[in-house]
């Protein structure tokens, strides 16, 4: 997985492609619970180079979602391919999460 | 709570392939290739490979983690088969097992922010048959495959 992070202002946009597992999601992770610890309150992850996500990257996600909110902020995700949208939402995810069709909605949807 | 998804068709199935593997997260990955890789005949879609690997990846973490606690020492069992469009795949752990009947729905609102639980669910949304041994630490998947162009 490779995530490539650009910072403006109190927004990170995090582009991630790849694979969102067990073994990739802890560096997501780690990343942007750190932005968060500094003061980071509108994060935007652009999923459209995921190829699959696992249990264990559903489960960093929401985890990220409950860290950006628990600091007033909120968090995007943009450019979701529609299978794994699927995959979200055969476990109900799309329910909690905020999708936006392009990275440019998501920055202007805070 | 949940029942084993069941289907007659797939209870005859015959596995003639099998692998031990150590319980190290590393290798879950390869393991779900060589399986995948059984199914290259089928011509099937990306799609259809991503949820048979999910549900096989699934319950090898599951059976690793929960099962055999991580204890590298401690082996998985895999031993799988497409056969009659049908593929099977039993994994066994040397655990002691889990209550597979009880699980919490992830689905339900009380739910959807919890950090575990959905691995099991999404293995019976994406296969057509599961089921556990009594005691819980072997899990039987069944996909009818269906052949691509």
């Amino acid at each position: 997985m490779d995530i490539l992070i650009e910072k403006k202002d109190d927004m990170i946009i995090c582009r991630v492609s790849g694979e969102i597992t067990f073994s990739t999601s802890p560096d997501l992770r780690k990343k942007l619970i750190e932005a968060v610890d500094q003061g980071v309150k509108k994060v935007v992850i652009n999923l459209k180079n995921v190829g699959y996500i696992d249990s264990s990257g559903m489960a960093t996600l929401v985890e990220l979602l409950q860290k950006v909110k628990s600091a007033e902020g909120d968090l995007k995700l943009a450019e979701t391919p529609e299978k794994i949208k699927e995959i979200l939402d055969m476990v109900r995810l799309k329910d909690i999460f905020d999708f936006e069709d392009s990275e440019e909605k998501a920055i202007t949807s805070f | 709570m949940y029942n084993n998804k069941k289907l007659n068709k797939g209870a005859d199935v015959r596995l003639s392939e099998a692998m031990k593997i150590p319980s190290e997260l590393k290798k879950v990955k390869e393991a779900s290739a060589r399986i995948l890789q059984s199914l290259l005949p089928y011509n099937l879609t990306a799609y259809d490979l991503l949820d048979i690997r999910l549900c096989i990846e699934e319950a090898l973490i599951n059976a690793m983690k929960y099962g055999n606690k991580l204890n590298s020492g401690l082996p998985i069992e895999i031993a799988y088969n497409v056969d009659n469009d049908i593929l099977k795949i039993i994994i066994t752990d040397a655990g002691e097992g889990f209550d597979y009947e009880n699980l919490p729905d992830p689905t339900l609102e009380e739910n959807r922010q919890e950090l575990k639980g959905r691995g099991v669910y999404l293995i019976r949304r994406l296969m057509d048959e599961v089921c556990f041994n009594d005691k819980g630490n072997q899990i039987t998947m069944i996909k009818k495959i269906k052949k691509g162009d």
